[in-house]
């Protein structure tokens, strides 16, 4: 590019080269230091890093043979099931794990758990804890779900199974490779709860949640077109998936995507019947409280006994513990 | 291609570096293509219809200019007017048009199915069918010689740092900017890399912040309209629809200047204006003088006596209104701003003694809150909504989260109140705009560290892009 003759010209070119730099000095900063400041700042960030690598290297069975189970979903699982108590229930029978991020919907597990197996974690069971609305959503996390749960290879599908435009592909394809990009929502969020008082209480009202699905028959279609895609997951990973819908004060049409899941061939466990929960067994109408979620644990404990007692019974031939460890391993 | 996304980033930066390689006929070709691809970029379909429009606009204003017949020359105005205003009708206000009809009907119990098309509205329709018959209006009135270069006719039409929101550019001052090689200048380069950033702080800062107060408020997130509520989402409503426009304008500036094309300003801190004539000075210029040449004084404008002058100020506010969007709430907003011109014009003779005046500031707050009461209706989805959220201000609720969502209003709000007033004394276009180089160049890395810390995570498309 041609510059002005004069000593303003010169230094306006100064200021471009020097902009251009001090904005590539902020990128890079921001590149680096995001992971840092995330796990510097945010504890649900540690939970998130911390149950990610432990999914990452589930095998099927642990050491001393009990099968995995791996429990994924988002808030309705973190608050709806006492995860410790769900593993000392059935500390005997398999190791249960779980990873949980908020404001996730079936895209985000459904791409997730592609990501997941992909790099090698093979549990025995997955459990997706997903509200049937959220099983019809069309909404993820975006950029945070691009960076941190979405493989690259997957681009293309996803494109087409969330139907994104150009733009928020290509956005997608930014954020899946930068730190940056993919973690922002989450640094401006602790950014804003340290400089706003009381933003958690305001982030409730007015964070975009989503259109929220309530027609049947949008909820029924949905369910029959993903459903066969969990089936085929897990028949590819040789595994088991089973889609866990937690309670609900209204009809979500739960026992109806049963149903379709029975023909599909894809287990969808509701432990408790939409309605059948009071509305004191409920934090906020949505999320279990404290003694909501004891007896959803409860319950939930059951359907995976009995779910775990068949798998250990049929893999009972792959021989002893190791050489079960061995086999899933090399799948 | 959203101008807050990274892929616009990065097709802005290709696109530069290759302009300046290029000799000035190159320049404006490779121009064309770029801004066909941009637009492209949503659905190629839209494109065809743009092209078209465009090589009609082209051969019809060479006609015109090569006619000496009067009457020839008024039908192929008349034509061009008839087709560029058929396009925009069917697109942008078909389903509107069938359904008003529809409902007036039923009123008088008179049966009618109209039928109501699924028609996508192509993103920009409106700036560019403003710009094209400005061009040919010009080019009828002997204003502007018609283009005889397909490239450069359709590169004023489409280039793309203006073809989806504006500013609507004029052809007498785009035009011969197209025709005319451009000089690489640093100063403008640099002034327009600062104009991006500040642009990107109003937008993805102020804007998109704001946008999460406004639509809590007017989706019933803080439940039922209140005081608290109707002052809260109103007031974020403005904020956000100022930081997003005028966001996106100096943007679409900046981005021109890094070409070395020169945009007409398009806000000049309206929010500071002591009467509505003063806002619409200062709002959205490009459509408000747009309006007043084209549509106000072929009108007859203010010489035909007062009656004349309200019926006119009326009618070209209330078309205002209906250009922006296929919805009656559009109209009345405008209604309102036509209604507020004609009262303040009446009330406001000429000749008014200096002491009878209202103090400036008090003035100031009172277009400030005039313009956010019609904002109510910009903002609602339907008529029935904007009436539901003003008759809140019959009744009081208070919750726990208010105090917040007001610190959080007032933290993304405040700052470009600030902005707007030392713009206003210093006379600049953005802060430190005659500063030192180094004083701008921290400026503009500290509008990027707060762009990149504080920017919503949302991608909220530009409020404008949809008009």
């Amino acid at each position: 590019m041609a510059s002005q003759s004069g000593a303003r010209g010169v230094t306006a070119r100064t200021g471009i080269i020097a902009l251009c730099v001090v904005l590539a000095l902020v990128w890079i900063a921001l590149e680096l230091s995001a992971p840092i400041m995330l796990k510097r700042f945010s504890r649900i960030e540690r939970r998130i890093e911390g149950e990610t690598k432990e999914a990452l290297a589930l095998r099927s069975f642990t050491p001393d043979g009990r099968p995995t189970v791996l429990l994924v979903g988002n808030s309705l699982l973190l608050e709806g099931v006492q995860l410790d108590a769900l593993q000392n229930r059935l500390a005997p029978q398999c190791a249960v794990s779980r990873l949980g991020i908020d404001q996730t919907r079936y895209l985000d597990w459904y791409f997730g758990l592609r990501s997941l197996l992909e790099q090698g974690s093979r549990p025995s069971m997955i459990v997706l804890s997903l509200a049937t609305d959220q099983l019809a959503s069309q909404y993820s996390l975006e950029e945070a779900f691009a960076h941190r749960q979405m493989s690259a290879r997957d681009l293309p599908l996803l494109v087409r199974e969330a139907k994104l435009d150009k733009t928020q592909a290509t956005s997608y394809f930014f954020a899946h490779w930068s730190n940056w990009l993919g973690d922002k929502r989450f640094i401006r969020q602790d950014i804003l709860i340290l400089t706003v008082p009381n933003f958690r209480e305001l982030a409730g009202r007015v964070a975009p949640h989503g259109a929220r699905v309530f027609d049947p028959s949008i909820l029924l279609g949905m369910a029959q077109e993903r459903l066969p895609e969990l089936r085929d997951l897990a028949h590819s990973y040789g595994l088991k998936i089973v889609v866990l819908v937690p309670p609900n004060l209204r009809e979500d049409y739960s026992l109806q995507i049963q149903q379709i899941g029975n023909k599909v061939g894809i287990p969808v466990w509701v432990p408790s019947p939409p309605g059948e929960f009071s509305r004191d067994l409920y934090r906020d109408g949505f999320h279990l409280n404290d003694q909501g979620s004891e007896i959803f644990t409860t319950r939930l404990a059951n359907q995976i006994r009995t779910e775990i007692g068949e798998i250990s019974h049929s893999s009972l031939n792959l021989g002893t513990p190791a050489q079960k460890v061995a086999a899933a391993g090399d799948r | 291609m959203l101008f807050d996304t990274p892929i616009f980033f990065c097709f802005l930066c290709l696109v530069v570096v290759a302009y300046w390689c290029l000799d000035f006929r190159n320049q404006n070709r490779f121009l064309l293509v770029a801004s066909y691809f941009f637009y492209g970029w949503w659905d190629w379909r839209f494109l065809c219809l743009m092209i078209a429009s465009t090589v009609i606009d082209y051969f019809v204003a060479i006609k015109i200019e090569d006619t000496s017949d009067p009457g020839v020359r008024r039908f192929l105005l008349v034509l061009s007017l008839v087709i560029n205003f058929s396009i925009l009708g069917f697109f942008k206000y078909f389903n509107f048009f069938a359904d008003s009809a529809a409902s007036a009907l039923s009123v008088l119990k008179v049966p009618a199915s109209l039928p109501f098309l699924r028609i996508i509205l192509p993103p920009g329709i409106s700036f560019y069918t403003f710009q094209e018959v400005a061009y040919i209006v010009d080019v009828y009135q002997k204003r502007l010689p018609a283009s005889r270069s397909f490239v450069d006719y359709g590169l004023f039409i489409t280039l793309f740092p203006h073809l989806i929101a504006g500013p609507i550019q004029r052809p007498s001052h785009l035009l011969p900017q197209v025709q005319a090689p451009r000089k690489a200048d640093s100063e403008k380069v640099f002034h327009g890399m600062l104009l991006i950033l500040e642009g990107l702080f109003r937008k993805c800062v102020i804007a998109d912040n704001c946008a999460l107060i406004a639509n809590a408020a007017f989706s019933g997130s803080f439940g039922r309209p209140s005081i608290p509520v109707l002052l809260l989402g109103t007031y974020a409503f403005a904020w956000q629809i100022y930081g997003d426009f005028s966001g996106y304008s100096n943007i679409a500036r900046g981005c021109a200047q890094l070409m070395g094309f020169h945009f007409m300003v398009n806000f000049r801190q309206p929010y500071l204006a002591d009467s509505i004539q003063d806002f619409w000075r200062r709002w959205h210029i490009s459509l408000s003088t747009w309006l007043r040449d084209y549509l106000y004084i072929p009108l007859g404008g203010n010489r035909h006596g007062e009656r004349q002058t309200y019926r006119n100020l009326l009618l070209t506010m209330l078309l205002g209104g209906l250009w922006h969007g296929a919805n009656w709430t559009y109209v009345f907003w405008g209604g309102l701003h036509g209604a507020g011109l004609a009262v303040e014009r009446k009330l406001t003779p000429p000749t008014i003694t200096p002491q009878w005046q209202l103090p400036r500031w008090l003035k100031r707050i009172l277009i400030f809150h005039f313009v956010c009461l019609t904002w109510i209706f910009f903002r609602a989805q339907s008529m029935q909504a904007a009436w539901v959220m003003l008759k809140g201000i019959g009744s009081w609720t208070w919750r726990s989260e208010f105090p917040a969502a007001l610190i959080f209003l007032a933290m993304f709000s405040v700052p470009l109140l600030m902005i707007d007033l030392y713009l206003e004394k210093s006379g600049e276009e953005y802060c430190f705009e005659s500063a030192t180089v180094p004083a701008r160049v921290v400026f503009g890395a500290a509008c990027a560290l707060i762009v990149a810390l504080w920017g919503a995570n949302q991608a909220n498309a530009f409020i404008y892009f949809q008009f």
